[in-house]
């Protein structure tokens, strides 16, 4: 008999007794030996602890005690958040060898939830990046074209699902990057609502933005993840003290009646090339042939998004990130003269580039003298960014639109000029610096066969509708249900 | 105009992050940092004087909970990562120069 592919058929089969936990972990354990060799999605495998754990979920089983919504799913972490199995190494020499204390919020309710862990993904250093080439390990692949980016910050949980090595993945989202490498990578990822998904144990980027969500091959998985991971968390105090909903139950609502803004051009944010936009276009003329209303909308200041959240998030890492200083934890340098010098030369040689350069952009735009003309600057602009989603959101439930202005990039194309990677988150950070939620979904092909992602955005903890009117688009359409060359002979079950 | 991110000024922020960088790479970051400050600029363009800043999205960013007594890291836990540590503290150099501390 096939062993089942998707998350929601992996835990409804090992709860009846029709296939092992074990069974399914070793065969991902199998393709992640197999494949990532040449995807480079993994930092690290924790498989003798999750053929382990898989035993126990099989004998608690066949005892008959409860094993979870989902018993025996394997699933893929991102290397910034803590486990205190494997490694937390963020991508960065800073914390290579680096063993967490703890787990993160999520890893205690995934696991809880019967998931196993079967290792943790590669990301760019400490998230900040969007191609997952900024990692001390190197890149991650793309697995629809192994010269292509995975994309990024979140590009080893995304590849991994694409090439069907686990059913789902955690990854983070500071600014897109649960999102484009969703997209680039053709799976579906979720930025929840800032406050919907505890941050204990996620190594902080920016905290203002940062968020923990799911990458699964197909929207119901991604419900079901969600509501696993969403909840109050008094170790978070951000984390909101409201109840999830059950975002599986919701699915069914239909998309007649929804109305859908689309942005109506002239404010900047059109860019996106053909295919992109064509695809996306395509998209929302679906759903609007089921029953949604489209309606334009204006979003008048997206062209200074990208400089707004750059100066936020730089400034923010450049604080959350003074912690590694070579004292507690992480890289220290030999034979430093004194205090003062073994900070620098830690740093200095723990960081990567990428990371450097965040930290001085934050550290001169918080320093004096220019912190009114930067900092306090982008502040109110980010009040201006989140006004125009909250105006939009009165007149729609929705807006659609492309997550990355193309599909994924050649490998080293943009890594020289900072700028040049920067711009192409574009389309997804207006949703962090809002605290609104937003996901990716895939939505066709470029010329080159490869994936274009549809962006659907909604106010904080419409997570509910947007899962709805993503699945019903999926109902009608298979860009979810294509794999790439290099997950082949794994037809989905 | 001239960037306020002159090789100069680079060096100083460095020196506040506690960074040390090679001067092959201050002068890559100087010119990195330089274009990514000029495409800032664009903000300039909108007038903010009415408009208060947004410094977090959080819903209720004042929770409030009973301040119990509960379990945290042990101190083994919190060691385990150390670099250096004598006995149960963190070990690292002093404050000045050591070689300027001779007996």
């Amino acid at each position: 008999m096939t062993l089942p592919e998707t998350i929601t058929d992996i835990a409804a089969r090992v709860r009846a007794g029709d296939c092992s936990a074990e069974e399914v972990v070793r065969r991902s354990l199998d393709r992640l030996e197999e494949q990532d060799s040449r995807l480079g999605a993994f930092l690290d495998c924790t498989g003798e602890r999750a053929l382990s754990r898989a035993r126990q979920i099989d004998k608690a089983r066949a005892r008959g005690a409860e094993v979870g919504p989902l018993a025996g799913v394997p699933l893929a972490v991102k290397d910034n958040i803590c486990t205190d199995f494997g490694s937390t190494s963020c991508g960065s020499k800073m914390l290579a060898g680096y063993r967490s204390a703890y787990n993160a919020a999520v890893v205690e309710r995934l696991e809880q939830a019967g998931a196993i862990i079967v290792g943790k993904t590669n990301l760019d250093e400490f998230a900040m990046g969007s191609s997952t080439e900024h990692g001390f390990r190197g890149a991650t692949r793309n697995p629809w074209n192994l010269q292509r980016v995975a994309g990024g910050s979140s590009g080893g949980s995304a590849a991994a699902v694409a090439a069907r090595v686990v059913p789902g993945a955690l990854g983070s989202d500071t600014g897109g990057s649960i999102r484009q490498p969703s997209a680039h990578c053709g799976v579906v990822g979720l930025k929840p609502t800032y406050g919907r998904v505890s941050r204990y144990g996620l190594v902080a980027f920016a905290s203002s933005l940062d968020q923990i969500g799911p990458i699964t091959t197909n929207v119901r998985d991604a419900a079901l993840l969600l509501g696993v991971i969403a909840g109050h968390d008094s170790r978070d105090a951000t984390s909101v003290d409201s109840l999830a909903a059950d975002y599986v139950a919701g699915l069914d609502r239909p998309l007649k009646g929804l109305r859908i803004g689309v942005c109506a051009g002239g404010d900047d944010v059109a860019e996106a090339s053909d295919a992109v936009a064509q695809c996306v276009a395509a998209a929302v003329e679906e759903m609007r042939g089921a029953g949604a209303e489209v309606v334009p909308v204006r979003l008048p200041h997206s062209r200074y998004a990208v400089a707004c959240y750059y100066i936020i998030a730089s400034a923010e890492a450049s604080s959350n990130l003074a912690r590694f200083d070579g004292v507690h934890y992480g890289h220290r340098t030999d034979q430093p003269e004194n205090v003062a010098d073994l900070y620098a030369r830690s740093r200095g040689e723990g960081f990567g580039a990428e990371a450097k350069r965040r930290i001085m952009l934050g550290t001169f735009v918080l320093s004096s003298g220019y912190y009114d003309a930067y900092y306090a600057k982008a502040l109110k602009v980010r009040t201006l960014i989140k006004r125009d989603y909250e105006q939009a959101f009165s007149e729609v439930d929705l807006i659609a639109g492309p997550v990355s202005p193309t599909a994924a990039f050649s490998l080293g194309e943009k890594t020289g000029v900072p700028m040049d990677m920067y711009v192409t988150d574009v389309h997804t950070i207006a949703a962090n610096l809002g605290g609104f939620c937003a996901m990716s979904v895939p939505c066709g092909f470029d010329s080159d066969g490869m994936p274009v992602g549809l962006q659907l955005a909604g106010p904080a903890f419409a997570e509910g509708r947007l899962l709805a009117a993503a699945h019903q688009y999926q109902l009608r359409t298979d860009y979810h249900k294509m794999m790439p060359d290099t997950a082949g002979g794994t037809a989905c079950a | 105009m001239a960037s306020p991110l002159d090789e100069t000024t680079v060096r100083h922020i460095a020196h506040l992050a506690r960074l040390a960088i090679s001067d092959t790479e201050l002068s890559q970051y100087a010119g990195q940092l330089a274009q990514v400050l000029a495409y800032m600029e664009r903000l300039k363009e909108l007038d903010t004087s009415d408009v208060l800043p947004l410094d977090h999205p959080a819903i209720s960013a004042d929770a409030l909970r009973e301040d119990q007594v509960v379990p945290s890291l042990s101190t083994e836990h919190a060691l385990r990562n150390a670099p250096d540590r004598q006995g149960t503290l963190f070990r690292c150099p002093g404050f000045s120069n050591r070689t300027t501390l001779k007996p």
